[in-house]
């Protein structure tokens, strides 16, 4: 019998002494952690990159410090939370599977939920994107901040997926990048809810194409050197029609257009392509406020719809309106 | 005879008895043999709340994970910014609820902070759910995370059902996601549920439910408010509403519901669904919401759908304001206009 615990207590110190950890339901990562240590909370990792290899699928890397934890990739249903005054810092990139320099890389099953709570990315130089996301079910976005570090190149925030992917973006920042928020449903649907958000200083603002059905609510797009809020289509397909409904947004400041319906760029006939309705929306202080109805050319009738619920305030801007805007009296 | 009280406080001591406190605190390297004073907090809130007083308050100082508890008597459980505690369930088999109110019909409870998260109860038979609001005065529920798994029938984020005592409940800067439905008042677990409930829910997101992001089944006059918040991609298959407003009983005048400022989005069958009964009820009136991207935007049926007597009366109301487009079918059912004051 003691040789048999002898033998145990050998194998568990072999266990422990080659660093073989196991997966578990949750893990911490902190500013005095070693990527080393199991990540438990009381020995924590010092990376999330190491933080998620040892989280269940479908657990929590939870951040118990103020720190720089570096950019990583997630492969798997999780959630990162840095809870309310602690900053989870990210200044550097890794590079996606296309090559491109991101800090935080989405590749995970097409009905993996992930949740990214309390982010705080930094981009002091290069074109590195904020989130790029390829393969998810869920992705949630709460308290988080992103800045680039110039507007050419990356967005902060860039979903174009296999699949179709639910996206809900709350309570967070998104400044200097080539587009704030660019949603591609290229492949499949993107389902999108954005609230109490801010995207500055970008090129675009927000910007959804094709297959993509989005509301954002109570979100500013402002100072961008572009247009603020855009919906465009380059699906050939009749049947996608690219919507955004904006409910108390903010569109100031624009270089360009504050909320622009952009006519697809293929020949989809005069189907519909795609339509922003805005209401109880403030549109100033742009050079045009609000853009419908616009062909890119005479004899292209691709139509973009502006709908507005004639309850937004569209004034000061250089043109406060143009093209055709429909009209939607509310129920 | 004069130091007997030294005695007793030695006596006391001795023992390990540990007299209540208006606040006490909780640490995941605390120890419940500890007094859970701030300098040796205990390590479990259940622990903590034996050793609080009445009204008193318990504080989580660092994060990590906790036990679920039940709380009988006016507590404030508080967990502050910079720290993330999570109650959860301990494995597959474990039917605790994240947390249990089982207080006094005078108790006022407050749960503030925390992460409830049930998701790894995948297989115990009755159920659990984040929140289990069974007996008290009121409860308030602030800026807390509640997560379940979308698997089995009893299972909400906060539920309050079981006894028919009167509930009031506010529910603020909430997010719940993946449990059967976000909220339930009536129609998930049992025959008994409250005769009255007011209920306020605000700045709030209810997502990716199996059933209902909130679902109340409304007995005599109960008072609702929803405002500010989010339902979005609730239901299975083509099953499930946003919201799901259904009459309580079949003799009493009606509940009231406002429903203000929503987004109600991407559900799988009706974005808001409002069922009648023999004399009307509830009353559900709408404005400024955003209803879109579902099946059917808004539905309502003024009789009960298992059947028994159909009330004709009006049920629902909007102001004009809301946006409700893009759905497959933006209404079915009779809603009627009513003026802004």
């Amino acid at each position: 019998m003691l040789r048999f615990l002898v033998r145990g207590a050998v194998s568990s110190f072999a266990l422990v002494a080659v660093g073989i950890a196991f997966a578990a339901p949750r893990t911490f990562v902190s500013g005095g952690g070693n990527d080393a240590n199991p990540c438990s909370r009381d020995l924590p990792c010092r990376s999330f990159t190491a933080a998620l290899v040892q989280v269940d699928a479908g657990g929590e890397v939870v951040v118990l410090d103020t720190a720089g934890y570096g950019p990583f990739r997630i492969s798997k249903a999780v959630s990162i939370i840095a809870p309310p005054g602690i900053l989870a810092a990210i200044s550097n990139s890794i590079l996606s599977d296309d090559a491109v320099p991101v800090a935080i890389y989405v590749q995970a099953g097409p009905t993996d939920k992930v949740v990214l709570r309390g982010m705080n990315v930094n981009i002091q130089s290069g074109n590195v994107f904020g989130v790029l996301v390829h393969n998810v079910g869920t992705l949630h976005i709460e308290n988080s901040f992103f800045k680039g570090s110039n507007v050419a190149g990356a967005a902060g925030l860039w979903v174009d997926a296999a699949g179709p992917v639910k996206l809900f973006v709350k309570d967070s920042q998104f400044r200097t990048y080539s587009n704030g928020i660019m949603l591609r449903g290229t492949n499949a649907r993107i389902n999108a809810v954005i609230e109490r958000t801010r995207v500055q200083d970008t090129t675009n603002g927000v910007w959804v194409a094709n297959d993509v059905k989005a509301v954002a609510r109570e979100t500013v797009s402002s100072g961008n050197i572009e247009h603020g809020f855009v919906a465009h289509n380059d699906i050939l397909s009749a049947a996608v029609v690219t919507s955004l409904i904006l409910e108390r947004c903010t569109a100031s400041n624009n270089t360009g257009t504050g909320v622009l319906a952009d006519p697809a760029s293929i020949n989809r006939g005069a189907i519909t392509s795609a339509q922003v309705t805005i209401s109880n929306c403030v549109v100033t202080n742009n050079s045009t406020g609000v853009a419908g109805t616009f062909v890119p050319s005479p004899g292209a009738p691709w139509p973009a719809m502006l709908i507005t619920r004639g309850n937004n305030t569209v004034r000061e801007n250089l043109t406060n309106s143009t093209g055709t805007i429909v009209g939607d009296g509310g129920f | 005879m004069k130091h007997l009280p030294c005695l007793s406080l030695a006596l006391l001591l001795a023992s390990g008895a540990a007299a209540a406190a208006p606040r006490t605190f909780v640490s995941a390297t605390g120890s419940d043999v500890a007094d859970c004073s701030r300098a040796t907090p205990c390590r479990s809130f259940g622990h903590a709340l034996a050793l609080t007083d009445a009204g008193g308050e318990v504080i989580a100082l660092t994060s990590g994970v906790y036990d679920p508890f039940t709380i009988n008597q006016a507590a404030a459980i508080t967990v502050p910014d910079g720290i993330h505690a999570t109650v959860t369930s301990n494995g597959p088999t474990d039917s605790r609820n994240g947390v249990t109110v089982a207080a006094g019909p005078n108790d006022i409870v407050v749960i503030r902070g925390l992460e409830i998260d049930t998701s790894p109860a995948v297989n115990n038979g009755s159920g659990a759910s984040g929140i289990s609001y069974d007996t008290g005065w009121r409860l308030i529920v602030e800026d807390v995370t509640l997560v379940g798994n979308r698997v089995g029938y009893v299972k909400a984020g906060i539920v309050a059902e079981g006894t028919t005592q009167p509930r009031h409940l506010i529910v603020r800067n909430v997010v719940e996601r993946d449990y059967v439905a976000g909220i339930a008042v009536g129609l998930l677990c049992c025959s008994t549920r409250p005769d009255y409930v007011e209920l306020v829910v605000e700045d709030s997101q209810f997502t990716d439910n199996a059933f209902a992001g909130i679902e109340l089944e409304l007995k005599d006059h109960s008072q609702v408010v929803i405002r500010n918040s989010i339902f979005s991609g609730n239901g299975s298959g083509s099953n499930g509403s946003g919201i799901y407003i259904v009459r309580g009983n079949v003799v009493h005048p009606g509940a009231k519901v406002t429903l203000e400022d929503n987004v109600v989005t991407h559900n799988t069958d009706f974005g808001i669904h409002i069922v009648g009964g023999d004399v009307g009820e509830p009353i559900v009136s709408m404005a400024h919401n955003v209803v879109a991207h579902n099946p059917t935007g808004i539905k309502v049926d003024e009789c009960p759908s298992g059947g028994g007597t159909c009330g004709g009366g009006t049920i629902a109301y909007r102001m004009g304001n809301n946006t409700v487009r893009e759905n497959s079918t933006n209404v079915s059912g009779a809603v009627t206009l009513y003026s802004g004051f």
